[in-house]
């Protein structure tokens, strides 16, 4: 990999983690958007759309909900990807750097999130001061300019890490490497299992089972799954809503029209 | 506010009124992008109402106030935000107009809705059809295509963008009185459980997908031989992913760290290897 092309990267990548912020997360700052990018960067995107594939299963679980601070797919990710590529490796060597650096990434959110707070002080002096358009330029100065040190971090990573993973790479035995290779197909059940923390109830776990037998006996493909969960919470919120039609009747025209939406 | 004067308001946005409520939607989608532990997306909100504070106050002070009253703590998943901001807006009017108008509510409202909010928010968007979105673009993405990525923004933007929109037009519209109905009388909880239910679902169905745990293992017991996976495979299709997906479950609970649980599948997947179970 080239310095231009690690400088582009971390271009691309700064721009899209601003993007993603900005435009109220619209899901772009994802290994699924990132790595075929990265690939197509470093010219495979064959490759770059793979390992998107495996790395957002296995990072599938991780989500930033209300503040707290979860690994850092992204930047595990796009450097993992990047590796892989370079070194003309296969997608578990992606998952072999991918992993660990997202970890140790989340360090970043929290530099990030403390950075953003030393800005208050002077916010409340520009609100004191009625000051619209100094307010307007700080929250867009912030909402970029935090995320400085984790860039220098990944452009530093990309453009002279490349030896040191191959070091790695290289002192791995063959066993070793057919055996992590095994265990990407197997991590996706870790992100599965995040998800289901945050989301499993007894009263609701029948549908996690309906979901299973769907795919296991009748093997339709995931959206029309998906399409057969609305279909069945329309009906079950039609059934609840009988019951208190009273209560709702001034409301319902704008219940309708959240669903449209 | 009586019933009256909502319908009045809901149908008669006018030119003006139109043009602020796209700059409040554009600035609100920006809530979090400058997150911080103390005030949280505060900086955002008075960003947001920034145009609205512009367009209905005059005086400087009552400007400075409004600022000053907007950079305070707040919390909600971004793209719900527009509910929120759309009636902050119609608050801000009305006090702009009523000098007895009580300011402090307009506070009030807005954390007592910003919990409601970011729990319908998470489990529809981050929950749901995040998942879905997700899924589909994986499934396709897996085989190499750029499809996957393509069709996962959409699924999850097309309806996300509307929520976004239109949330800022019916937060301004419905006034208070309607969204604290809503988020009383359980209309938001309902559709909350069916969020969390096609959710369910699809983790299930991913976990019977998108989990490959096979093993080539070959029994042979008094010389016939035994395939064991197609022994499993006649007792339940897909056991072994739904069981290591369960035995995850279960470490999470006993709050294991995921990143323990991740090297732990590293060292088995080695192991299994050289014994050759795998």
């Amino acid at each position: 990999m080239t310095i231009f092309q690690a400088l582009i990267i971390t271009a691309v990548v700064w721009m899209i983690t601003w993007a993603d912020a900005w435009y109220a997360y619209p899901m772009i700052n994802t290994p699924l958007v990132l790595c075929p990018i990265i690939g197509l960067i470093l010219g495979d995107l064959q490759t770059g759309i793979v390992a998107g594939a495996t790395l957002q299963l296995i990072f599938l679980g991780v989500m930033s909900i209300g503040g707290t601070l979860p690994a850092d797919a992204s930047l595990g990710s796009v450097i993992g990807t990047a590796f892989a590529i370079t070194m003309g490796q296969s997608i578990e060597t992606a998952l072999t750097f991918a992993v660990p650096i997202a970890v140790l990434g989340s360090m970043f959110t929290l530099v990030k999130y403390i950075i953003n707070g030393l800005f208050n002080p002077y916010v409340e002096k520009l609100c004191e001061k009625g000051d619209a358009k100094g307010l307007e330029r700080i929250h867009l100065f912030i909402s970029f300019a935090p995320d400085l040190p984790k860039m220098i971090v990944l452009f530093v990573a990309l453009a002279y890490g490349t030896g040191f993973a191959q070091g790695i790479i290289d002192a791995v035995p063959v066993n070793v490497q057919s055996g992590l290779d095994y265990a990407t197909n197997l991590m996706p059940a870790v992100g599965i299992a995040l998800l289901l923390r945050m989301m499993w109830s007894k009263k609701m776990a029948v549908y996690f089972f309906l979901g299973v037998i769907l795919v296991s006996f009748f093997k339709i493909p995931l959206i029309a799954v998906a399409c057969v969960g609305v279909i069945i919470a329309v009906i079950m919120i039609m059934n609840d809503k009988k019951g208190m039609v009273q209560e709702v009747a001034t409301t319902k025209g704008a219940e309708e029209d959240m669903f449209n939406d | 506010m009586t019933s009256s004067t909502t319908k009045e308001r809901r149908f008669h946005v006018n030119k003006e009124d139109s043009k602020m409520l796209k700059k409040v939607f554009w600035r609100t989608m920006t809530l979090s992008s400058t997150y911080n532990y103390e005030r949280m997306q505060g900086l955002g909100y008075v960003y947001s109402m920034i145009p609205v504070i512009d367009r209905y106050y005059d005086k400087k002070e009552e400007k400075i106030e409004a600022y000053k009253r907007h950079f305070e703590l707040f919390n909600t998943t971004p793209t719900m935000g527009g509910f929120i901001t759309g009636l902050s807006t119609s608050m801000e009017k009305e006090a702009s107009l009523d000098p007895k108008f009580a300011k402090e509510s307009i506070n009030a409202v807005k954390v007592s809705l910003m919990g409601p909010f970011a729990g319908i928010g998470d489990s529809i968007f981050w929950g749901s059809l995040r998942i879905i979105s997700l899924g589909v673009g994986i499934s396709l993405a897996s085989q190499g295509s750029i499809l996957g990525l393509l069709l996962h923004l959409l699924i999850f933007n097309v309806p996300a963008f509307l929520v976004r929109y239109y949330g800022v037009f019916a937060g301004y519209g419905m006034g208070s009185s309607f969204l604290k109905t809503a988020s009383q009388n359980g209309m938001l909880g309902q559709i909350t459980k069916g969020a969390a239910m096609v959710g369910l679902m699809t983790v299930g169905a991913m976990a019977c997908t998108m989990v490959s745990f096979s093993t080539p293992l070959v029994l042979n017991i008094e010389g016939s031989e035994l395939i064991v996976q197609d022994l499993l495979n006649s007792i339940f299709p897909n056991i072994l992913p739904l069981l290591l997906t369960f035995t995850c479950f279960k470490l999470l609970n006993k709050n294991v760290k995921a990143i323990w649980i991740m090297l732990g599948l590293m060292v088995l997947g080695v192991i299994g290897k050289v014994i050759g179970i795998f």
